[in-house]
C-alpha cells in the first residue's frame, strides 16, 4: 500500500468515524480509517436497544439507527477505511505496522493519528471472584455479541453481576429471547446504571436484583451451576448468604480502555483513567497524537463519544494543517475533592473548553467549583440536585472567565463539595 | 481397527498394540514420542478431549535443575532430564529460556535452607550453582525487596512453554506413527494369555505392554489390576498470572524459600506466574480457587517483590499434583508387582524436567521386560511449531501471508494470533476452545478470550463442521453456548 | 381507595409519581417535578407502552441476524408475544434501512422496520 496518509485514524468504532468525518470537513483529504473487526461501528453494531442520540440528534435511536447515521456520512465523503485490519505497532513518531488478509503488511508513516481504540471489558479476574473456572462464564458485551450479531444465547439460567445499564439491558434481552434471568447481583447499595434501565430491564420482568452484595464463589465442574452471594456488611444469616442456581454468568463490571498500543509509543496515560492525558485539544503527549472517546476515558453516552471523537479529529486535522503544534501545557486541571477524574488534563487558558468529569461518590445538592489554586478564585460554580460516578458531568469554561487567570496560573482544581451523601440511587 | 459388535449390540473397536499409553500429560506424551523412534504399534489413550488437560496446567512450567525435592530417583532423573531439554526443543521448536533461578532468604533460618539445597545439589553433580550475598542480589534482581539477605543461584534453571510442549510432543509422536485415542476412558484392566486388555468405553486394545501414566487417576488404574498402592494425596496448586507489562521486572525464576512463601516465574510469553508452595497439601481433587488463597499468594509476593499488585492479575486456576504415595516421596517408576507388563509411572513435583529422562528409563524396563527394540530409520524427530505470525519480520509475514491468506487476519487482539494460526492449530488437533488456546495462546491474553471467543467458535465449527453449540470449552460437558437465538422462543427449535 | 407509585425515569431526578386510584380512576396525582413526569406517570398507569428492539432472522450465514425495532411504542403487555411472532420471522436480502419487516404487530397500530441495510452483492453498501 502505497497511499500517503495524512491522519490515520485507529479505530473504526463510534469515536473513530467521528473523528474522520470531522478531519474531512476541517480540509484534510488523506483519511484512511483502520478497523480489526468485520464491520465499521465498534460497538454500535451489536447494541440493538435504544436510547442513543438523545443529545446528538435530539432523538431515541437504537445503536445501528444512530451508526447508520455516521455511515451514511463516512460514504458521502468517501473516506478511506480497511476492515479486518490490525494494527500491530505505533511508535513514538508515528511509524505505524498495520497487517490484514488482503494487503498484508503495511506500513505507515501518518502525519497525524487519533486514537480511538476504544475499551475492554473487566473480566471475573479482575475482579478477583474465587471459584471454579467452568464454561458459561462471560462478560456482558461478549454475550451481547453472541446473542445479537453471531446468534447463540450462552445460556437459560442467568446471573448478572454489576447493574450497570449494559447488564441491565442484557438482562432485558435474554428474557426477551426466552431465557430465564434468575438474579442481577450489584455490589453498590444502589443500582448502577439509569433509572430507565432499572424500570425497563428489571422491574418490567419482575428480575429479582440484590443491592450491596459480593459474589463470594462461582461453582461447578464442566458448566456453571450456580453462584453464592453475599451481603456486605451482613452475617452469616439466611438473609445475607444465597445460593443462586444457574448456567450462566454474565459480568458487567466496568470497563478499561484499550492503550496497549498507547504505551508502546510512549504515550503518557492517566492512573485513574487509564487513558492517555490530553490537552484540550485531545492531543496526548506526543506531538501529532491525538486521542478520543472510550479510548481515553469510559463515557457513558455514544453521543459524548462522537463529540469527543470530533474533536481528535478537528484538532489532527489542525495538526496536519499547521496549525497547532506541541501539547498544552499551560495550565493543568486536578481532580480535588469529591471528583474522581477530569478531562482533559492541559487547557491553554486561551478558549472556551468543555472539562467532563465524574464524581468519586452519588451526591445530593452539590455544588461543582472549579479554583484558580494561584489565587484561590473560584472560577465557575453550579449547583447540581443529583449526581453519581455514573454520570458523565460536563462544564463549560467560557474564554472571559479565564481572561482573569494570572499568567502564572499553573493550576486548576475541580472539586465537588456540600450536600449530601446518603448513598440512595 | 476392527469395528465389531460386542455384547451389548453398540459398534465398538477392537485393536492390538505392542504398548499402550494411558494418559497424554507430560509423561504420556514424552514416552509416546521416544516410543515411535521404534517400529511398535503404540496408541496413546487419554480420557480428556485434548491432551495435556490434566495436572500439567498447574505446573511451574520449570526445567529444573537437581535440587529443591526429595527423593534419589527424582533427582537423578532431573540432573539427566534437564540436560535433555536444549535438543528437545531445538528437534519439537517449543519455546524455552534458560534464565536461571535464584532461591532467596530472608532470615538465618531461610539461609539454612539456601545451604542444604546447595550441597544435595553438589552430591547430585548439578553444574551452575552459586551464593550471593544481598547486594549481588539485588544486582542481578534489582525490583527485590531490600530484606532478602542471600540467594542461590541456580543458573541453569529454565521455563518451559508447557502448554505448547505437551501437544508438540503428541504431533511428533503422531507423525511417526503413535495413535491417538481421545475422549476415552479406561474402564477396566485384565489379562489374557500373555497380553493386556484394556477395556474402554469405545471398545477394547490388546496390548503385549502398558505403561500407566494417569497422573491423578494413576492409583485407579493400579487398582484395576488388584495393585493396592496408597492413592496419592495430590496438592492442589493455586496459579496466577500477570499481565505481560510486567515482562522485564524479574530477570529470573524466584523462589523464597521456605514454607508459605512464594515462587514467581517469568514465562515464555512475558507474563509472570505466582504461587507458593505447599499451601494446600493432600487436597483432593479440588480445583476450587478460594478468595483467601489469592490474596495470601498476593500478600507472599509483595514481601519479594513490592511492585507487584493485584491490578496486575489478568487470570488464576488451579490444578492438582498427584504426588507418589509413598513416605520419601520419590518417584516409582517400574513394572507393577502384580503384573509386570503394567508399568508404573508415579511422579509427582518435577515432572516435566524428569519427562525425557523417565521415557528414557521406560525403554529401558520394556527392554528388560522383553519388548523387541528395533529401530524405526524412518523416525523424523523434527516438529515445525505453528508459525507466530506477529513474531515474523516483515518479509516472513508477507509470504505467509500469501501463502495462506488467513495468516493475516487477527482473532486474538490481546496476544495477536491470526486465523491462519488457529486453523493449523485444529489441522494438528485442536477441537475445544482450551485446545486451541494452549497451542497457539489465544485467549491467554488480558481480555480472557471476550474478544476472540465468539470467532474462534465460528472457526472450529466451520473447520471441524460441527454446529457452534457442540463446540466445547474442554471436555464433554462444557459447550460454550447453549442454543441458537430465537430456539428459546420457538417450537420448531430456530434455524 | 389505593395509592399507585411510579418512578419516573426522564431524567436523573427521578420523581417518585404519586397516583391515587378510586374504583379504576385517578382522583389525585402528585410528587412529579415537570409536565413530563406527570404525562409518563399517566400513561404508565394507564397503559404502559415500550419500545421494542431486537433481531430477525436472515437466510444469509454471514449475517443470521439483522437488528430491527418498532417505530414507536406497544403495550408493554404485548413484548413477549411479539417476540415469539417474530421469531419465526425470516428475511433474505437485499434489506434497505428502514424497510417494514412486520406491519401493525399484533394489531398495536405499530410497524417493525430494519435499522439496518443489508445488501450482499454491493460489499460497498455493508461497511
Amino acid at each position: 500500500m502505497n497511499m500517503p496518509v495524512d491522519v490515520l485514524v485507529i479505530g473504526g468504532g463510534p469515536a473513530g468515524i467521528a473523528a474522520a468525518i470531522k478531519a474531512r470537513e476541517n480540509g484534510v483529504e488523506n483519511i484512511l480509517i483502520v478497523e480489526r473487526s468485520e464491520e465499521l461501528g465498534g460497538l454500535l453494531y451489536q447494541c440493538i436497544h435504544n436510547g442513543f442520540g438523545l443529545q446528538y440528534f435530539k432523538e431515541d435511536l437504537t445503536g445501528p439507527e444512530y451508526r447508520y447515521r455516521f455511515i451514511q456520512k463516512l460514504k458521502k465523503l468517501k473516506i478511506n477505511y480497511l476492515l479486518k485490519t490490525m494494527v500491530l505497532d505505533i511508535t513514538h513518531d508515528r511509524q505505524t505496522l498495520l497487517m490484514n488478509d488482503t494487503e498484508g503488511v503495511i506500513r505507515l508513516n501518518p502525519k497525524a493519528i487519533v486514537l480511538a481504540m476504544g475499551c475492554r471489558e473487566r473480566t471475573r479476574y479482575n475482579i478477583f471472584v474465587p471459584g471454579t473456572r467452568p464454561a458459561g462464564i462471560f462478560t456482558a458485551g461478549t454475550a451481547q455479541r453472541l446473542i445479537n450479531v453471531e446468534g447463540y444465547i450462552p445460556g437459560n439460567r442467568v446471573v448478572i453481576l454489576g447493574s450497570g445499564d449494559i447488564g441491565m439491558i442484557m438482562a432485558r434481552r435474554l428474557i426477551l429471547e426466552g431465557a430465564k434471568v434468575e438474579a442481577v447481583v450489584e455490589i453498590l447499595p444502589y443500582i448502577g446504571g439509569l433509572i430507565r434501565n432499572e424500570v425497563q430491564c428489571l422491574r418490567d420482568f419482575d428480575i429479582p436484583f440484590f443491592l450491596g452484595y459480593t459474589t463470594t464463589e462461582i461453582y461447578g465442574l464442566r458448566k456453571v451451576e450456580g453462584v453464592t452471594i453475599s451481603k456486605i456488611g451482613g452475617d452469616s444469616s439466611n438473609e445475607s448468604i444465597k445460593d443462586i442456581k444457574c448456567n450462566t454468568v454474565l459480568l458487567s463490571v466496568g470497563l478499561i480502555p484499550e492503550n496497549e498500543l498507547s504505551l508502546n509509543a510512549g504515550i503518557k496515560l492517566d492512573s485513574v483513567t487509564h487513558g492517555p492525558v490530553v490537552d484540550e485539544n485531545m492531543q496526548t503527549n506526543i506531538p501529532g497524537i491525538f486521542a478520543g472517546g472510550n479510548v481515553v476515558h469510559v463515557l457513558d453516552l455514544v453521543d459524548n463519544v462522537s463529540r469527543e471523537g470530533e474533536i481528535a479529529g478537528l484538532n489532527a486535522a489542525k495538526y496536519v494543517l499547521g496549525e497547532i503544534s506541541s501539547p498544552v501545557r499551560n495550565i493543568k486541571i486536578k481532580a480535588g475533592d469529591g471528583i474522581r477524574y477530569v478531562v482533559p488534563s492541559y487547557i491553554s487558558g486561551k478558549k472556551k473548553v468543555n472539562l467532563y468529569m465524574r464524581v468519586s461518590e452519588p451526591r445530593e445538592d452539590a455544588t461543582i467549583k472549579v479554583v484558580d489554586d494561584t489565587k484561590q478564585d473560584c472560577l465557575y460554580e453550579r449547583r447540581l440536585a443529583v449526581t453519581r460516578p455514573s454520570e458523565m458531568i460536563k462544564i463549560t469554561l467560557l474564554k472571559g472567565r479565564m481572561d482573569s487567570l494570572d499568567k502564572e496560573c499553573g493550576s486548576l482544581t475541580v472539586s465537588c463539595v456540600g450536600g449530601n451523601d446518603n448513598g440512595k440511587s | 481397527m476392527i469395528p465389531w459388535k460386542g455384547r451389548l449390540g453398540k459398534m465398538s473397536t477392537r485393536q492390538s498394540a505392542d504398548v499402550t499409553i494411558i494418559g497424554a500429560g507430560i509423561q504420556g506424551a514424552s514416552i509416546a514420542r521416544r516410543l515411535s523412534q521404534y517400529h511398535l504399534r503404540v496408541v496413546l489413550i487419554d480420557k480428556n478431549s485434548e491432551v495435556g488437560f490434566g495436572t500439567s496446567k498447574a505446573s511451574t512450567a520449570n526445567v529444573q535443575v537437581g535440587i529443591g525435592f526429595k527423593g534419589a530417583l527424582r533427582q537423578r532423573l532431573m540432573v539427566s532430564g534437564t540436560k535433555m531439554f536444549d535438543k528437545l526443543v531445538e528437534e519439537i521448536n517449543v519455546p524455552m529460556m534458560r534464565m536461571g533461578r535464584l532461591w532467596i532468604a530472608r532470615n538465618e533460618s531461610e539461609v539454612e535452607i539456601l545451604h542444604n539445597l546447595k550441597s544435595v545439589g553438589e552430591k547430585n553433580g548439578v553444574e551452575g550453582m552459586e551464593l550471593i550475598d544481598g547486594e549481588e542480589l539485588r544486582k542481578r534482581e534489582p525490583n527485590i525487596s531490600n530484606g532478602f539477605i542471600a540467594a542461590l543461584h541456580t543458573h541453569r534453571t529454565g521455563v518451559i512453554a508447557i502448554y505448547e510442549l505437551i501437544p508438540a510432543l503428541v504431533e511428533n509422536a503422531q507423525h511417526n506413527g503413535v495413535e491417538l485415542l481421545l475422549d476415552t476412558e479406561v474402564k477396566n484392566i485384565y489379562q489374557e494369555k500373555k497380553r493386556m486388555v484394556v477395556e474402554h468405553d469405545k471398545g477394547e486394545i490388546n496390548s503385549r505392554f502398558i505403561i500407566n501414566a494417569a497422573g491423578i487417576g494413576a492409583a485407579k488404574i493400579a487398582r484395576m489390576i488388584d495393585e493396592d498402592t496408597l492413592d496419592p494425596q495430590p496438592n492442589r496448586e493455586i496459579v496466577l498470572v500477570t499481565d505481560k507489562r510486567l515482562k522485564g521486572i524479574l530477570n529470573h525464576s524466584i523462589v523464597h524459600v521456605g514454607k508459605g512463601n512464594a515462587y514467581l516465574n517469568p514465562r515464555c510469553a512475558g507474563n509472570l506466574t505466582l504461587g507458593m508452595a505447599g499451601m494446600d497439601v493432600n487436597s483432593g481433587d479440588d480445583i476450587d480457587v478460594p478468595g483467601e488463597r489469592i490474596q495470601a499468594i498476593l500478600q507472599a509476593v509483595k514481601v519479594v517483590m513490592p511492585v507487584i499488585s493485584s491490578g496486575d492479575i489478568i487470570r488464576y486456576f488451579a490444578g492438582v499434583v498427584a504426588r507418589p504415595p509413598t513416605e520419601g516421596r520419590d518417584y516409582i517408576i517400574e513394572p507393577s508387582k502384580r503384573v509386570n507388563s503394567l508399568i508404573n509411572v508415579r511422579v509427582g513435583y518435577a515432572g516435566i524436567t524428569c519427562s525425557q529422562a523417565i521415557a528414557e528409563l521406560v525403554v529401558q524396563i520394556l527392554a528388560k521386560q522383553g519388548l523387541n527394540l528395533i529401530k524405526n530409520p524412518r523416525f523424523d524427530p523434527y516438529r515445525k511449531a505453528i508459525p507466530k505470525v506477529s513474531e515474523l519480520s516483515d518479509e516472513e509475514k508477507k509470504k505467509l501471508i500469501t501463502k495462506d491468506k488467513r495468516y493475516g487476519h487477527i482473532v486474538c487482539r490481546c496476544e495477536h494470533i491470526s486465523e491462519g494460526e488457529i486453523v493449523e492449530a485444529i489441522k494438528r488437533g485442536a477441537r475445544t476452545i482450551d485446545g486451541i488456546k494452549n497451542r497457539t495462546r489465544a485467549g491467554m491474553g488480558r481480555c480472557q478470550g471476550g474478544f476472540c471467543t465468539p470467532r474462534i467458535l465460528q472457526i472450529l465449527s466451520r473447520e471441524l463442521h460441527l454446529p457452534v453449540t457442540s463446540i466445547k470449552a474442554n471436555n464433554d460437558g462444557s459447550e460454550v453456548v447453549l442454543s441458537r437465538t430465537k430456539e428459546l422462543l420457538t417450537e420448531e427449535g430456530g434455524f | 381507595m389505593e395509592k399507585v407509585k411510579i418512578i419516573c425515569p426522564i431524567c436523573p431526578l427521578a420523581c417518585n409519581v404519586e397516583l391515587t386510584i378510586d374504583s379504576g380512576n385517578i382522583i389525585a396525582i402528585k410528587g412529579f417535578k415537570c409536565p413530563k413526569g406527570k404525562e409518563y406517570a399517566l400513561q404508565e398507569y394507564k397503559c404502559p407502552k415500550r419500545i421494542l428492539t431486537t433481531t430477525v432472522r436472515t437466510t444469509d450465514k454471514t449475517r443470521p441476524l439483522l437488528p430491527v425495532r418498532t417505530a414507536g411504542p406497544i403495550p408493554k403487555k404485548l413484548l413477549i408475544p411479539c417476540m415469539k411472532v417474530l421469531a419465526g420471522k425470516v428475511v433474505s436480502p437485499p434489506v434497505t434501512f428502514g424497510q417494514v419487516i412486520v406491519e401493525n404487530i399484533m394489531g398495536s397500530g405499530v410497524n417493525v422496520f430494519a435499522t439496518r441495510e443489508f445488501i450482499p452483492d454491493n460489499l460497498e453498501n455493508n461497511f
